[in-house]
Order: structure tokens, then C-alpha cells, then sequence
């Protein structure tokens, strides 16, 4: 098997002998064990979390915590106002409202006194 | 550079492709692999656009977008298929009309859409099941005639032939689906939008694509000099979207299989085929009608299974059977869309769905079995076309 080619590339670790491994179909390993299981389970034991569902973007998983948590028409959703959009998308898929709050001006992170005035 | 199994699934050039792209550093990655799919696809199949995205059910949701589908619509589906198409159109706030099939061919039917389009009907899903086209001109006939765009989720038909046209160029926009179990795969998961109309392909792009507003029709086009986008002014996006994007590892399976893919579906329609001559002649299997100038692509070779009503032998009996002998699991058709929980027991819905609403497609949803076309050895599915024929032989062929 091929090794790392360029030592300063992005995936020199075990990226090509995973992907190889996962792309010989039909070995015990792919029938029995999913990657997509083992990179969650990998991930929730590292981070020390109950659970870990993997999705095809962060914008995904936003939307499927905003479903989870029930949000729906008629909700409101505080979220900072120095953030890229998709936060303030998935709320709207919902049917719900962005609401934006001002940041803390030395963390640049959402202003928790800010959220206890929001009406 | 190869893959152990010569019968495994990605024994093409899957692993080149992947390899050069996990060399970040190489030429290899000089443009992107998502593009290349799109454009192999689209030049390939004979479409202008091809949108790639992460599934078939994103390529409806991003469809049903582009055409402006919205609160206070109804999109007509028909009512033999599996529930994402009816997902899409909730998703945007419409809502689904389940309308009957043609029991011989499984495809909607064209007497039944006209009895359910209103005032409100802006768009119709076809569903090319297990294969096979649906008789699309009578219903773009009809499209055409009431403003209504047409939307073909040919996730399970890919080259399949309709009166000289081929599956994906056939509708308005038309989805194909590369999820594991499909004709190809791009890992597994993935789907592509294909239509002729730029606005269409703009609008799907875009909110496929998170709402950059510098995307366009075409792929490729959506790189902008850094020195734009280094700006604190420099403003980008103007489409409430969703993360839809096919990522490139997916993107460079998907092209390594779509190079093969005359060979795949030629090997799927060849399984067909056995199977095909292992039911013949026989009075309670009635496998799916393929019309004169039509070619089903063959993602299962189906049949409807009448052996209750004249054998007395029923599905979940007939199937065990066939596997007792050596016979691999086949599938079911999947329980109609509106009687699944999700339709039943919801009250979020602008409409009520009742059994007794598609009564063909109930009915045939019972009795349809669905035998895999995947074997990637031809010896192992004649095999097993070879059991199916000595069971049917067995029970007696004409009852």
C-alpha cells in the first residue's frame, strides 16, 4: 500500500489505510462494524459524551439539535450576532425566529448578560 | 493499485481517485472531484446542469426549492414509493397528494394525476420504481398544460430508457441517488439534480449549497479571488439553504463507479434476466411490465407475487422457502408513504391520509417481491435464479 506521500499533506495519518480497508466491500470488518459507528463512538469516548451522532456538516447538525430540542413555528432562538449564517438558517427552517444578542467585546462570544435581557 | 476482492464493489478505480485525493498536496486535487462528477455526469447522461449533493432525498428537497414549491402547494406523489419524496414536500410546507399507480408497471398514473390536480398542484414527483420509467409524455403533456413542473426521482432507474430518451433528462429536474444499495454509489451516500433549466439549477446549487450567493448554474464557477472575499464588507449570502454538498472523497468514489457504469447497469439488467426466465410461464407470479420502448435499468429485478390467493402460500412463507433452499433474502416494496406513522400519526399535517386512498397501490404493495440485481458474480445470481426456478417448479408453475 501506497504510504503518506507528502509528509506536510492534510491526511497523513492513517487516512489511506482506513479508506482502502473501507473500500474492500465485502471484508468481515465493513459487514460487521460501520466507520460512521466507529468515528461516533470514537468521538463521544474522547470527548467524553453519552453520545455522537455523525452528520454531513455542522450546519446539519444544527438542524437536527434545534428538531431535537423541539423547536418549532412560533419559536424564538437567541444566537450571537458575530457568527456565520447557518446558525440563524436552521432556526428558520424550523419556522422559528433568530433572535440576536450582542457579544462580550473581549471574548467576541455571545454576551451572557445580554441573553438575561432579551424580552 | 487494486482492491483485494475482485468481486468486491469498488474493484475500479475507487482507490486512485481517493489516494489522490487524501495527497492534499498534489496536482491530483487541482480541480475539484466534485466537479469532475458533475461534469462526467451531466456531459454523460446529456443533461446542461448536474447539481451533486449528499442524497437523492436532498436532490428533492433542493428540487422542490428551486421550483418554488412552498406553504399552501400540493405536490402530487405517487402512492407507491418510499416516504422521502413526500419528506421534501413537507419540508418546504406543502403537501403531499398520494395518487394511484398503474398496477402492470408500478408507475404513477396519469388517469389518477388528472382527478387530483387543483389549483393548488404545483409540481408532480414521478418515481421511476425498481428501474423502470414511468409513461412520462402523457403526464408532460398534461404539465405542460397547467403550469405544473414535473420532478423524476429516478433514484432507482439510472440509464434506463424511455421512447429513446435516457433516465435523468426525461422531467423538468430529475434525482438520481448514489446511496450504498443503488446502481453506484459514491461511498455511501450521495445523489445528483440533473435539469436543462439554469434557473433551476442556480436555485438548487444555492440552497443545496448553504446560500452562497455567488454560486451558479454550472459547477466550477463558484471559486471567487481571495482579495474579494478578505474584505469586511464582502457580503455572501442571499439563500436560507442547508449543507446539502457532496464531499469530495464521496465525490471521487462517486466518478471512479459512474466510469463504469455502463457495465454495472449491463450486469444488473444481465441478473434480471435470469431471474426473468426462471419465473416465466408461470400464472401467479406477474413480474413488472416492461412496455415497448422502454429499458428498466433493473435496480431489483420485482414481481407481483399472486401465491396467496392461488396457492395458499403467503409472502413471508413463499420467502422463507426460497431461502430454506438456498435462496437469498429479498425485499419487500416499502408500506405505503401515508399509512407509515410518520403520516398517521402526526397532527402537524394539512391533510388527513386514510387507508383505502390508493387501493392498486395498497394491494400491490403487499405482493410485490423484490430480488437484488447486485450479484457481482454472475455464477452466484444464476444460482440462485436457478433455486427460484426449482421452487416455482415445485409448487407447480400453472395453478
Amino acid at each position: 500500500m501506497t504510504n503518506v506521500y507528502n509528509p506536510f499533506g492534510k491526511f497523513n495519518g492513517k487516512e489511506l489505510e482506513y479508506v482502502t480497508r473501507a473500500l474492500d466491500s465485502e471484508t468481515k470488518e465493513n459487514r460487521e462494524f460501520p466507520w460512521v459507528q466507529r468515528f461516533e463512538e470514537n468521538f463521544a469516548d474522547k470527548v467524553g459524551s453519552k453520545y455522537a451522532i455523525a452528520v454531513n456538516s455542522g450546519t446539519s447538525g444544527l438542524h437536527a439539535a434545534l428538531y431535537a430540542a423541539g423547536v418549532g413555528a412560533g419559536d424564538e432562538v437567541i444566537q450571537p450576532a458575530t457568527t456565520v449564517v447557518m446558525d440563524a438558517y436552521v432556526t428558520c427552517h424550523l419556522g422559528a425566529v433568530p433572535v440576536f444578542v450582542d457579544i462580550d467585546s473581549r471574548s467576541w462570544n455571545i454576551d451572557a448578560r445580554k441573553i438575561k435581557n432579551q424580552k | 493499485m487494486s482492491i483485494d476482492d475482485k468481486h468486491g464493489k469498488f474493484n475500479g478505480k475507487e482507490l486512485e481517485y481517493l489516494s489522490g485525493f487524501l495527497d492534499s498536496e498534489s496536482d491530483s486535487n487541482e480541480k475539484p472531484w466534485v466537479q469532475q462528477l458533475e461534469e462526467s455526469v451531466s456531459n454523460s447522461i446529456g443533461s446542461k446542469y448536474a447539481v451533486a449533493c449528499n442524497s437523492g432525498t436532498s436532490g428533492l428537497h433542493m428540487a422542490m426549492y428551486a421550483c418554488g414549491i412552498g406553504p399552501g402547494d400540493e405536490v402530487i406523489t405517487p402512492g407507491l414509493t418510499v416516504v422521502m419524496d413526500a419528506y421534501a414536500v413537507i419540508h418546504m410546507g406543502a403537501t403531499p397528494i398520494f395518487v394511484d399507480v398503474e398496477r402492470s408497471t408500478y408507475g404513477i398514473s396519469v388517469e389518477e394525476i388528472k382527478k387530483n390536480i387543483t389549483d393548488k398542484t404545483k409540481a408532480i414527483i414521478t418515481v421511476s420504481l425498481q428501474g423502470l420509467s414511468v409513461d412520462m409524455d402523457p403526464i408532460l403533456e398534461l404539465a405542460k398544460e397547467k403550469g405544473i413542473v414535473v420532478i423524476d426521482d429516478s433514484a432507482q432507474n439510472i440509464l434506463g430508457e424511455y421512447k429513446g430518451r435516457v433516465a435523468g433528462t426525461l422531467a423538468d429536474m430529475s434525482v438520481f441517488s448514489f446511496e450504498n444499495k443503488k446502481h453506484i454509489t459514491s461511498g455511501s451516500e450521495g445523489g445528483m439534480l440533473l435539469t436543462d433549466i439554469e434557473e433551476y439549477a442556480v436555485r438548487a446549487r444555492k440552497f443545496g449549497g448553504i446560500g452562497y450567493k455567488h454560486m451558479t448554474a454550472s459547477a466550477g464557477r463558484t471559486s471567487l479571488a481571495l482579495s474579494d472575499v478578505q474584505d469586511p464588507d464582502y457580503e455572501r449570502f442571499d439563500t436560507i439553504g442547508l449543507n446539502y454538498r457532496m464531499s469530495e472523497a464521496s465525490a471521487a468514489v462517486g466518478l471512479a463507479q459512474f466510469e463504469r457504469i455502463g457495465d454495472i447497469v449491463g450486469r444488473r439488467i444481465a441478473v434480471a434476466k435470469m431471474f426473468s426466465e426462471a419465473v416465466a410461464g408461470c400464472n401467479w407470479i406477474a413480474p413488472q411490465y416492461e412496455p415497448e420502448g422502454y429499458k428498466n435499468s433493473h435496480y431489483t429485478f420485482s414481481f407481483e407475487y399472486k401465491g396467496l390467493d392461488m396457492l395458499g402460500i403467503s409472502w413471508k412463507e413463499f420467502y422463507q422457502m426460497y431461502v430454506d433452499m438456498g435462496g437469498d433474502g429479498f425485499y419487500s416494496a416499502c408500506v405505503v408513504p401515508y399509512l407509515e406513522p410518520v403520516f398517521q400519526n402526526n397532527e402537524n399535517y394539512n391533510k388527513v391520509y386514510t387507508k383505502g386512498m390508493c387501493p392498486i397501490a395498497e394491494d400491490l404493495q403487499k405482493k410485490i417481491m423484490q430480488f437484488k440485481t447486485n450479484y457481482r458474480s454472475l455464477s452466484i445470481a444464476q444460482k440462485k435464479a436457478d433455486i427460484l426456478e426449482a421452487l416455482i417448479d415445485k409448487l407447480g408453475r400453472i395453478k
